[in-house]
C-alpha cells in the first residue's frame, strides 16, 4: 500500500503544480479586479479589501458596453458562417476525390501559417476603398478566412472518423447523396461541428491584431481593443482596476464554456492531430 | 495492391482508385459536387487573402507614405533595400528569432511534461485536462495584462518577489525574458494537446516490453516514447514556431515595443499604423511572409513533416 | 426464364492496372438461388459484389438484372439490399429507425412502415430490441438488425459481404443457419461473399471460387469437392486440405512416394486424352485414407497400402488425424508454391507430409509407424504446369464453367 500512496502523492503534487500554473494568472486578474483604487498598487496577491466598484464602473462606460456587443455579435456571426462553409469543404475533402484536392488542403494550411500582419496592411487598404473599415463585415470576413483552416482541419478529421460503410449502406438503402449527408453523416458529425464552433469562437473572441487594425470607433471595436484603450474613470486615475474588471468579464464566459465542454475540445484537438 | 477495398470500415471512398481514363458519370458528378462544396471556402479565402497578398507585394514596391502623399510612385525594390539595411529591422529580427527559439524550446519541454501528466495522472484527470485549457482560452490581451501587472513594481505580486525597484519591463533583456514567459504560459497547453495526441499512439505493450528488458523511466522516455512521437513532435514544433515568429499581441500589451522589445510584427505595425508609411510597412510584411514560408518549407523538406490533411489522404 | 442477375465478361481495373482486379467474370444467377463467392483475400470477390451493388464502376462487360443492363444505374435504383461485414448500422438511430430507414427513403406511408418493421423484427427475433441503439447490442443482434434492414424492403436480391466474419465461431454457425432460413423463407436471390470455404459449402446452392480476379470454378458444393477443376480449387475446398504429391506417369501406373497406383484403362485413356505430361501432381483427400489394420482384406487389395511414421496424431473423438512423414523427394512445383503463398499455408500438405483422417478406432500413435491404406479411385491428377485437373468429372451436369487458373498476383 505504501507504493500506492506514494504514487498518488506525487501525482497530487504534480496536479497542484499544474493547477497553479494555469490558474495563478487568472486568479491574479480576478484579484486585481476586486481591489479598490486605494490598494491597487499594494502588490498583494489577495486583496486587502474587496469592492465591486470596478465592475460597476466599466459597465457605465459606453464604449465598453458597445465593445461587448460588437464582440459577441461579430464572433457569433463569424463562427456560424465559418462552420457552415467549413463543413461543406471539409466533407468534400474527407469523402470525395477530385483533382487539386492536395493543392487546396496545402493552400488552406499555408494560410493558417501566415502572419496576419502581412495581410493587415493591404486588407486595411482594400477595406478602406470599399468602405468596410470599422464595420462588422469588415472584421467578420477576415475572421472567417483565418478560422477556416482550423475549422476545415478539425471537421475533416471528424468526417474521416465516420465509417465509410455507413454512407454505402445509405446508398444501398436508397438515399441520394444529399439524403445520406443529411440523415446519416451530419448527425454523426454533430460533436465535431460543435467542437469546431467552440474553437472558432475562441479564435474570433480572442483576436486582437485584426480588431486593432481594422476598426477605428466603437461602431465595431471589439472588447480586446477596448481593454487596450482603457484609460480609467478620468485622465489621472489608474486604469488597472477597470482593465482587470473588463478582463474578467471577457474571460469568465469563455472559461465556463471551455470547462463545461473540455472533454469535447480535447477530443477534437487530439483527434484531428492523431489523424494528421 | 488489395482489391477488396471495401472490407474494412475506413476503406477507400469509391472515388479513390478510379482510373484516369474516360471519367465515368459517377466520377464526374463527384467532382462537380466537390467543386460546389469547396467553392464558398475557396472564394472567401481567395477574396480575403489573394488580392491582399498581391496588393501587399505591389505596395511594397511603391513609395507610399501618407505623410508625403505627393511622393507616391513606383520605386522597385528600394523599400526592401531600406528595410534590410536598417538597424531597426535587424534588431527586430534578432529579437523575434530569440523569442521564437527560446519560447519554443521551453514550451516543448513543459508541454511534454504536461502531456505525460495528462496522459498518466491517476487522480483528477478530468480536472487537470480542463484546467490546462484555460490558458488557451484566455484572451491573449487579458493574459498579457495579467502578466504586465504582475511584473510592475509596486503593483504586482511577482515584482514584489524581486529586489526593490527592479522593473523587468523597462530593460531589454529582462523584458524579453518576461515576454517569453508570458508567451510560453499561454501557448504551452495547445502544444501539450498536440503532443498528447502523439503520446496516445505509443502502444502500451511496447513500454511494458521495454520495462521487461530493463529500461528505466528515462530510457523508456528517450528511446521508446520520443522516437514514436516524432511525427507529432514535428507537427507541434512547426505550428508553434510559425506562431511564435508572428508574436504581436503579447508585446503590444506588455511593452508597446519599447525598450528594445520590438518584434518584426511590431515593427510592421508601427510603420503601417503609426508611421503611415505603407511602402515600408508592406515591405516588412512581405519579408515576414517569406521568412515564414521558408521556415515551413524547411520543416517540411528537412524534417519531413507532412501537412496533416495531405498525409491522411495518402492513407486512404 | 430470365436469370435474375447476369454478369457477362465483367472486368474491373483500378488505375489501368494489369492484371485487372476482376477479370472477365461470367456468371448467371437464377431467381431465388443462393450463390457464394469465395476465395482468399485479394481475389476480387468483394469487388465483384460491389460492382453488382453499384458501389464500384464496371470497367468493361455487362451487368444485367432481370434482363436489363444496369451498368450505369446508381445503387439506389437497382433495388438490391446489402449486408456489410461491419453491419453498418446507423449508430444514432434506434433499431426501429434503422430498419425503417430504407422505407422512409422510399416514402412509404408511416402506418405501413410501422407494420412492416414490426413484422420483420419479429421474424428475426428482434421485437424486444426495437427501441435500443446499436451500441447496446451484441454482435449477433447487430447482424440480425442489418439483415432486417435488408429484408424489409423486399429487394430484388440480397448482397452479403462477409457478414459473419466478425462473429465468434459458435455464433457464426447459428447465424449461418439463420441466414439460410431467411433466404429460403423469402425466396430472394442472394449473392454472398466469404473467405471461409466451409461457410461457402454450407450455404451455397452454387459456389464460385475466385483467385486473383479470375473465376476458377463454378458449381454445386459437392461438385467442387469431388471434381475440383484445378489444383487451387482442390487445395482450397475441403478441410483439412487435399494432399498434393508429385507423381510420375508410367505405363499403367502412377508412381509416387507412397507407392505405385495401378491405373484403370478408362483412367489411362482419360489422362492420355487430356495430354498429361510424365510428371504430374497427385491429389488425395485426407478422408480417403484409412488405417490398413481396420480395412477389410478384400477391399484392401483394391487399394494401395504403405507404411509411414506418424509425426503427429490428433485425436478428435470419432476421427484421428495422422500427419505422416514422407521420405523421398520434397519436390514442389511453382504452382504449388504459389498456392502455398496465397492460401497462407507454410507448405501444402504433400511436399513433406501427408494428412490422413483415420477412424478413431485406429491404433496410430505419435512417433510410431502406421500402416495406411487408400483407394486410388478417389485420386485426382493435376498438370503441374498450369494446375488443371486432368481427370475431370464424367458428364459433369453442374459445371457451368471451368477456367484455367490465371496468373493473378495474390493480394
Amino acid at each position: 500500500m505504501g507504493a500506492g500512496w506514494a504514487r498518488k502523492g506525487w501525482w497530487a503534487i504534480a496536479d497542484i503544480v499544474i493547477l497553479g500554473y494555469a490558474l495563478v494568472p487568472v486568479l491574479w486578474i480576478v484579484s486585481l479586479s476586486f481591489k479598490p483604487l486605494s490598494s491597487v498598487n499594494d502588490g498583494r496577491f489577495i486583496p486587502a479589501e474587496f469592492t465591486w466598484s470596478n465592475y460597476r464602473q466599466i459597465f457605465q462606460i459606453a464604449s465598453f458596453v458597445s465593445a461587448l456587443r460588437n464582440s459577441i455579435g461579430i464572433a457569433l456571426i463569424a463562427t456560424g458562417l465559418s462552420v457552415v462553409i467549413g463543413t461543406l469543404a471539409a466533407y468534400a475533402i474527407a469523402r470525395l476525390s477530385f483533382p487539386g484536392k492536395k493543392l487546396l488542403v496545402g493552400v488552406t494550411l499555408l494560410i493558417a501559417m501566415f502572419p496576419p500582419i502581412s495581410l493587415v496592411t493591404p486588407l486595411f487598404d482594400i477595406e478602406r476603398t470599399i468602405g468596410l473599415v470599422d464595420t462588422w463585415p469588415g472584421l467578420i470576413l477576415p475572421y472567417i478566412t483565418f478560422s477556416l483552416p482550423l475549422a476545415i482541419y478539425t471537421l475533416s478529421a471528424f468526417f474521416r472518423e465516420i465509417p465509410w460503410e455507413l454512407e454505402k449502406a445509405a446508398q444501398m438503402d436508397g438515399a441520394t447523396p444529399f439524403q445520406a449527408f443529411h440523415s446519416v453523416i451530419l448527425p454523426l458529425a454533430a460533436p465535431g461541428v460543435f467542437t469546431t464552433a467552440i474553437l472558432v469562437f475562441i479564435f474570433c473572441w480572442n483576436d486582437f491584431l485584426f480588431a486593432v487594425s481594422l476598426t477605428t470607433t466603437d461602431a465595431s471595436q471589439t472588447t480586446t481593443v477596448a481593454i487596450a484603450q482603457f484609460s480609467g474613470a478620468s485622465e489621472f486615475t489608474e486604469p488597472t482596476g477597470s482593465i482587470s474588471a473588463a478582463a474578467v468579464v471577457l474571460t469568465i464566459p469563455i472559461i465556463s464554456f471551455v470547462l463545461l465542454f473540455q472533454r469535447r475540445i480535447v477530443t477534437g484537438l487530439t483527434t484531428g492531430a492523431i489523424k494528421g | 495492391m488489395t482489391t477488396t477495398a471495401q472490407s474494412d470500415a475506413h476503406s477507400a471512398a469509391p472515388g479513390e482508385g478510379r482510373c484516369r481514363g474516360p471519367a465515368s458519370v459517377r466520377a464526374r458528378s463527384e467532382r462537380r459536387l466537390a467543386a460546389l462544396l469547396c467553392a464558398p471556402a475557396v472564394l472567401v479565402i481567395l477574396a480575403v487573402t489573394g488580392y491582399p497578398i498581391g496588393y501587399a507585394i505591389y505596395l511594397s514596391l511603391e513609395r507610399f507614405d501618407l505623410r508625403f502623399p505627393e511622393q507616391h510612385g513606383f520605386i522597385g525594390l528600394a523599400n526592401y533595400g531600406a528595410v534590410l539595411s536598417s538597424g531597426y529591422w535587424w534588431q527586430a529580427f534578432a529579437i523575434t528569432v530569440i523569442i521564437t527559439v527560446v519560447s519554443v524550446a521551453i514550451e516543448f519541454v513543459i508541454a511534454l511534461a504536461l502531456a505525460l501528466a495528462m496522459h498518466r495522472t491517476i487522480i483528477g484527470r478530468g480536472l487537470v485536462r480542463a484546467v490546462v485549457l484555460i490558458p488557451y482560452s484566455i484572451v491573449t490581451v487579458v493574459a498579457s495584462y495579467s502578466w504586465q501587472y504582475a511584473w510592475t513594481p509596486g503593483k504586482g505580486y511577482l515584482a514584489a518577489l524581486l529586489p526593490e525597484g527592479v522593473a523587468p519591463l523597462t530593460s531589454q533583456v529582462t523584458a524579453i525574458a518576461v515576454i517569453v514567459l508570458a508567451e510560453v504560459w499561454k501557448t504551452t497547453p495547445f502544444m501539450a494537446l498536440l503532443l498528447l495526441a502523439g503520446l496516445a499512439l505509443v502502444p502500451e505493450d511496447l513500454l511494458k516490453a521495454a520495462a521487461m528488458d530493463g529500461a528505466g523511466p528515462w530510457q523508456r522516455l528517450t528511446r521508446v516514447i520520443l522516437p514514436i512521437m516524432k511525427p507529432a513532435i514535428l507537427v507541434a514544433l512547426l505550428f508553434r514556431t510559425l506562431d511564435a515568429f508572428r508574436v504581436f499581441d503579447v508585446i503590444y500589451i506588455m511593452t508597446r515595443g519599447s525598450n528594445g522589445t520590438e518584434s518584426v510584427s511590431m515593427l510592421g505595425y508601427d510603420n503601417l499604423f503609426i508611421g503611415f508609411n505603407f511602402g515600408i510597412g508592406s515591405a516588412i510584411s512581405v519579408l515576414i511572409f517569406f521568412i515564414v514560408m521558408i521556415i515551413a518549407v524547411a520543416f517540411v523538406t528537412i524534417f519531413g513533416v507532412a501537412a496533416p490533411g495531405v498525409q491522411a489522404q495518402e492513407r486512404r | 426464364m430470365v436469370a435474375a442477375i447476369v454478369l457477362n465478361q465483367v472486368t474491373k481495373r483500378f488505375h489501368n492496372e494489369e492484371p485487372p482486379a476482376v477479370q472477365k467474370v461470367d456468371l448467371e444467377i437464377a431467381d431465388g438461388e443462393f450463390v457464394v463467392l469465395v476465395g482468399p483475400s485479394g481475389c476480387g470477390k468483394s469487388t465483384t459484389l460491389n460492382m453488382i451493388a453499384g458501389l464500384e464502376d464496371i470497367t468493361s462487360g455487362e451487368l444485367r438484372i432481370d434482363g436489363e443492363r444496369v451498368n450505369e444505374w446508381a445503387p439506389k435504383d437497382r433495388n438490391l439490399a446489402m449486408v456489410f461485414q461491419s453491419y453498418a448500422l446507423y449508430p444514432h438511430m434506434t433499431v426501429r429507425e434503422n430498419i425503417a430507414f430504407p422505407l422512409k427513403l422510399a416514402r412509404v406511408r408511416r402506418s405501413i412502415i410501422e407494420t412492416q418493421v414490426v413484422d420483420t423484427a419479429r421474424k428475426l427475433d428482434l421485437a424486444d430490441l426495437l427501441d435500443r441503439k446499436p451500441a447496446t447490442l451484441s454482435g449477433g443482434q447487430r447482424q440480425r438488425v442489418a439483415m432486417a434492414r435488408a429484408i424489409v424492403r423486399k429487394p430484388r436480391a440480397f448482397l452479403m459481404d462477409e457478414p459473419l466474419s466478425n462473429l465468434d465461431a459458435k455464433l457464426r454457425v447459428q447465424m449461418q443457419i439463420l441466414v439460410s432460413q431467411v433466404q429460403k423463407d423469402q425466396g430472394v436471390t442472394t449473392v454472398y461473399v466469404t473467405h471461409d470455404q466451409t461457410e461457402a459449402m454450407r450455404l451455397g446452392d452454387r459456389v464460385v471460387v475466385l483467385r486473383g480476379g479470375v473465376v476458377q470454378q463454378i458449381g454445386a458444393p459437392q461438385l467442387l469437392y469431388e471434381h475440383p477443376a484445378n489444383v487451387f480449387v482442390a487445395g482450397f475446398i475441403g478441410s483439412p486440405a487435399m494432399n498434393l504429391l508429385p507423381a510420375r506417369l508410367e505405363h499403367a501406373a502412377l508412381r509416387c512416394v507412397v507407392g505405385e497406383l495401378p491405373l484403370s484403362d478408362q483412367m489411362r485413356r482419360t489422362l492420355e486424352a487430356a495430354g498429361a505430361p510424365r510428371d504430374v501432381i497427385l491429389g488425395v483427400r485426407p478422408e480417403h485414407f484409412e488405417d490398413a489394420a481396420l480395412v477389410k482384406p478384400g477391399i484392401k487389395q483394391q487399394g494401395v497400402t504403405f507404411t509411414a511414421r506418424a509425426m503427429m496424431v490428433e485425436s478428435l473423438g470419432p476421427d484421428k488425424y495422422a500427419h505422416l512423414a514422407l521420405d523421398g523427394e520434397q519436390a514442389s512445383t511453382a504452382e504449388l508454391e504459389r498456392l502455398a503463398a496465397e492460401t497462407g499455408t507454410a507448405d501444402v500438405p504433400g511436399a513433406t507430409h501427408l494428412v490422413t483422417r483415420l477412424s478413431g478406432a485406429s491404433a496410430a500413435t505419435q512417433g510410431e509407424k502406421v500402416h495406411v491404406w487408400f483407394d486410388p479411385d478417389h485420386v485426382q491428377v493435376f498438370d503441374p504446369a498450369d494446375g488443371r485437373n486432368l481427370t475431370p468429372a464424367p458428364g459433369a451436369p453442374h459445371v457451368t464453367q471451368v477456367h484455367r487458373p490465371g496468373t493473378g498476383t495474390p493480394g
